[in-house]
């Protein structure tokens, strides 16, 4: 595992599903929960 | 509680908003880190030799820091219940009015003899709404995703599974869609129950 508690967590950006682009960081001041899931048909 | 979902995977922009469609509107933003393949998973350590990435959770706090990381079985999901008591340990003040909100309307078991506690996608479902509605059998809907009072009453019932279609006949709690034991508990004749 390269990241662990307490360290800040990488930010990043990426497209949603709606087209969006999304900066983790534009989320600072809420919590955020960040879900990995393998692949898209399997539940979330 | 001042908390963003975001889900993430190495699919495609279009594979998602495919899936999402099939989800029936899903409320969080999906993300497709999928060019560079994979490049988030990997900065975050959950990218598999495969090229997709583990079942991950991280939660991280206002300030951006790591709170918690649960790395799990890859066909086990996400317990919302333990998202929320770790939410609760990094911000209780947000918990807190999260459950002012949430659990003042207690909703009252709707008055109805037949009650399917489901969600919009599950096949099961789909096929007891069908066969409900094929014998005329007024019945009342209840989708597990948003009213999660229900959830847990289907986890009492169904040994801690969130299974669907669950159903409360007239008292008589049946968990999954047996067509038999719904049938008789409707007092339909076997003959009846396809």
């Amino acid at each position: 595992m390269a990241l662990s508690i307490g360290q800040a967590a990488p930010d990043f950006t990426l497209t949603s599903h709606m087209e969006q682009t999304v900066r983790l960081s534009d989320y600072r001041g809420k919590n955020v929960v960040l879900a990995f899931f393998p692949l898209a048909w399997t539940p979330v | 509680m001042q908390t963003q979902v975001l889900g993430l995977s190495v699919d495609s922009v279009p594979c998602l908003k495919a899936w999402a469609e099939s989800l029936g509107g899903i409320t969080y933003p999906l993300l497709s880190d999928f060019y560079p393949h994979g490049k988030v998973a990997e900065m975050y350590g959950v990218l598999r030799p495969e090229g997709y990435s583990e079942r991950a959770i991280f939660v991280i706090d206002k300030q951006g820091i790591i709170r918690y990381v649960d790395v799990h079985d890859i066909n086990e999901q996400p317990d919302n219940d333990l998202l929320f008591r770790v939410l609760a340990e990094i911000d209780p003040e947000a918990a807190a009015r999260f459950s002012a909100q949430t659990s003042v309307p207690t909703t009252p078991e709707p008055a109805a003899d037949v009650i399917m506690y489901c969600t919009p996608w599950c096949p099961g479902c789909r096929l007891a709404r069908e066969f409900l509605s094929k014998h005329n059998i007024p019945f009342v809907e209840i989708d597990i995703n948003r009213d999660r009072e229900a959830a847990a009453k289907v986890r009492a019932w169904a040994n801690g599974n969130e299974t669907t279609p669950t159903f409360n006949i007239k008292g008589q709690i049946i968990v999954n869609f047996d067509r038999e034991k719904v049938a008789k508990a409707l007092g339909l004749p076997p003959w009846e129950m396809w």
